[in-house]
């Protein structure tokens, strides 16, 4: 396997970190970004254009390709999600690396990981650009600090490496479903 | 703010139909505010499934790295590649 990074524009400019202005500027952050992250692997910057973003993904913020020995698209996660690469990874490496796997497009922008592991990008922006994600996603830059904050309690389930087995699916359905009658039933009896 | 046309190519990718863009291109591409719009575009995205298919050949890209090398998808072939895409903020 290998594994590489493509750096491109800021999601969340902000007063901190407001868009780039030029590749140089760019690629000098490539290099911040691969340090405070701790990426092992190659991170490349795109240009200033961003035409890789543009052409793989159109302009998806964070998405991830599986491309399969050939130089084929075995797998798109439009919303990056590492239980489900993880997956598709295991199930190209199980077929000689070769074709699609885990159903070729996952389009779920999976939310839940998303909160709890998503506020470094807009605090890097700034308080500016953590207002601007509240007001587009209707409180997103909130949960998103609210998610960083439980993050110790959340992050096993939200981002673990494995997909969860079908048991402990079923187990966190039901809860959910226990927990929502719950509710219901105390609103109900008001 | 202002938005300066790089002086010299960055970097060759994408096959041939690698158009550097209008200023006004730039400009939106860089954008200085995340609006709603932006958020919608990506889920609406989503909903039509948008960017490479699964089963089509990904385009060959030469891009500089961090450390100064020119990577190569191409030179990469033979084993599987994971390439992801991502941002600072």
């Amino acid at each position: 396997m290998h594994f590489v990074d493509v750096f491109i524009r800021q999601a969340h400019p902000g007063e901190l970190r407001g868009p780039y202005h030029s590749y140089e500027e760019k690629l000098a952050e490539a290099q911040e970004y691969k340090r405070e992250e701790g990426i092992e692997w190659p991170v490349l910057a795109d240009d200033y254009a961003g035409t890789v973003h543009r052409a793989y993904s159109r302009e998806m913020a964070d998405p991830v390709f599986l491309i399969d020995s050939d130089g084929r698209v075995a797998f798109y996660g439009m919303w990056t999600h590492p239980p489900t690469l993880k997956r598709a990874i295991d199930e190209l490496l199980a077929r000689d690396g070769r074709g699609v796997v885990a159903g070729g497009i996952d389009r779920m922008p999976h939310l839940f990981a998303s909160f709890v592991d998503g506020y470094q990008g807009p605090r890097r922006g700034g308080r500016r650009a953590v207002l601007e994600y509240d007001l587009a996603g209707l409180g997103a830059g909130t949960l998103s600090f609210l998610g960083n904050k439980a993050k110790p309690l959340l992050a096993p389930l939200a981002l673990r490496a494995e997909p969860l087995p079908l048991s402990a699916r079923l187990a966190l359905g039901g809860g959910l479903v226990a927990v929502a009658a719950l509710v219901v039933g105390l609103v109900r009896r008001d | 703010m202002s938005t300066q046309e790089p002086e010299t190519p960055d970097s060759t990718s994408v096959s041939a139909q690698s158009p550097q863009g209008s200023q006004e291109q730039l400009r939106k591409y860089n954008y200085e505010h995340f609006w709603p719009k932006h958020l919608f575009a990506d889920l609406w995205r989503s909903v039509r499934g948008e960017g490479l298919q699964p089963g089509s050949e990904a385009p060959d890209f030469e891009l500089e790295s961090t450390e100064g090398d020119r990577v190569r998808l191409s030179a990469l072939r033979g084993r599987p590649v994971v390439v992801h895409i991502g941002s600072f903020t």
